[in-house]
């Protein structure tokens, strides 16, 4: 009795570390569903290519413009 | 942590985008290597002014054609010296991002991911030229309206339209500005007699090549060996004689783009004529093109303000936004 107690421990341990890693793994798979989930994503995706999030992209053209304008 | 890199491997020149700092490479695609022993002797420039004048144990070619991978441990070589000048090391691999044609084949698109994995990116995903050439090319994609671009490239031509941030419709062929230069090349040869290289080819294009008549129409003085004689030999040639030699060619880009027009849905149609077609690429600077599309159409044309640059500042819009954006890569939609 006293011997089996250490091997239940460390399967009871195994049992709890494996649910909550599956249920990590489930909890993860649901959030990266959501993430790229329709509307959601759809609107993130146009935002990203919107005028505003594009500043970058103008000011780069526009200082190649000027680099080969002094040239 | 690396910084993600944008790859825009064309046909003539590659072009490299790093995240935060911008284009950081800019140099023709072509790599110099000794073959007796593989070793890489030259890139970029450097290797582009060898092209031709080589000894025999070296050779210096440009590992793309078309667009596509003809010589895979070449580019693998070229893409690993790239990775190498951004910075990227055994310790800081970044995810590389690389623009190809879209008339890619599936074995193309292998070819192209192995290389830049194997050259060592953590990730390799592939992104449609026309796609990022109009992010870089600054139109309003992401809105509902027809957006239309035409990506002339060294070996491919490109239309797309463009709305709501994907592609509507596209078509793609592979004939580009290089087919151009062969084409003037094969006509000195037959009705001149004379023997040329790709670069002349190449400065004749650019001196008086055109698509359409234009007012600053000249002759240019060309040097080159004699075919029966063996000796060097110049010869004149006309705007108007090049611009016949260019013809087929300059139909087929023309052609490509009318079958995109064919294709578009209706709705966007009406855009075009009010917002025009838009040209990018190193062969938009073709002189006269832009003229000879809106006359064949009937469709306005516009110049984007950096043609050989919005395809790599496009993708590196996309490197940026790299989580926001990846659904519009070419793996993510398989």
């Amino acid at each position: 009795m006293i011997a089996m107690a250490p091997l239940t421990i460390l399967f009871a341990a195994i049992s709890v570390v494996s649910a909550l890693t599956l249920a990590y793994l489930v909890w993860q798979e649901g959030q990266r569903v959501n993430k790229n989930n329709g509307m959601a994503a759809f609107h993130r995706h146009l935002d990203a290519l919107s005028d505003d999030s594009r500043a970058h992209v103008r000011q780069q053209l526009h200082d190649h413009s000027n680099k080969q304008g002094r040239r | 942590m690396a910084r993600d890199l944008a790859i825009d491997l064309g046909t003539a020149n590659t072009l490299v985008y790093m995240e935060g700092r911008g284009i950081v490479i800019n140099e023709p695609s072509v790599i110099a290597v000794n073959k007796r022993t593989g070793e890489v002797l030259a890139t970029g420039q450097e290797a582009w002014s060898m092209i031709g004048r080589t000894p025999g144990y070296i050779v210096a070619v440009r590992p793309l054609r078309g667009g596509a991978i003809t010589d895979f441990e070449i580019t693998e070589k070229m893409i690993r010296l790239l990775l190498q000048r951004a910075g990227v090391s055994r310790f800081s691999r970044p995810k590389v991002l690389i623009c190809v044609p879209s008339a890619i084949t599936e074995v193309e698109r292998r070819a192209v991911t192995d290389a830049t994995r194997r050259a060592g990116a953590a990730d390799a995903q592939l992104l449609e030229q026309p796609m990022a050439a109009a992010i870089g090319a600054d139109l309003p994609i992401n809105e509902p309206v027809g957006n239309m671009v035409i990506d002339i490239g060294g070996g491919t031509t490109e239309t797309a339209v463009i709305s709501l941030g994907g592609i509507v419709a596209l078509e793609a062929v592979r004939v580009g500005s290089f087919d151009i230069d062969a084409a003037i090349q094969s006509h000195v040869r037959r009705e001149h007699g004379l023997a040329i290289g790709e670069r002349t080819a190449e400065e004749i294009k650019i001196s008086i090549g055109s698509a359409m008549a234009t007012a600053d129409d000249r002759d240019a003085e060309v040097r080159g060996r004699d075919l029966v004689s063996g000796l060097p030999k110049t010869v004149i040639l006309t705007a108007q004689e090049i611009r016949d030699a260019i013809e087929d060619v300059v139909a087929q880009m023309v052609a490509s783009v009318i079958r995109c027009l064919a294709v578009a849905p209706p709705e966007l149609s009406q855009d075009f004529l009010t917002r025009g077609m838009f040209l990018v690429g190193g062969g938009a600077l073709l002189r006269g093109l832009a003229q000879r599309i809106e006359r064949d159409t009937r469709v306005p044309v516009n110049m984007s303000d950096q043609p050989l640059e919005a395809v790599v500042l496009g993708a590196g819009h996309c490197v940026e936004n790299f989580s926001a954006l990846r659904g519009m890569f070419m793996d993510s939609r398989r």
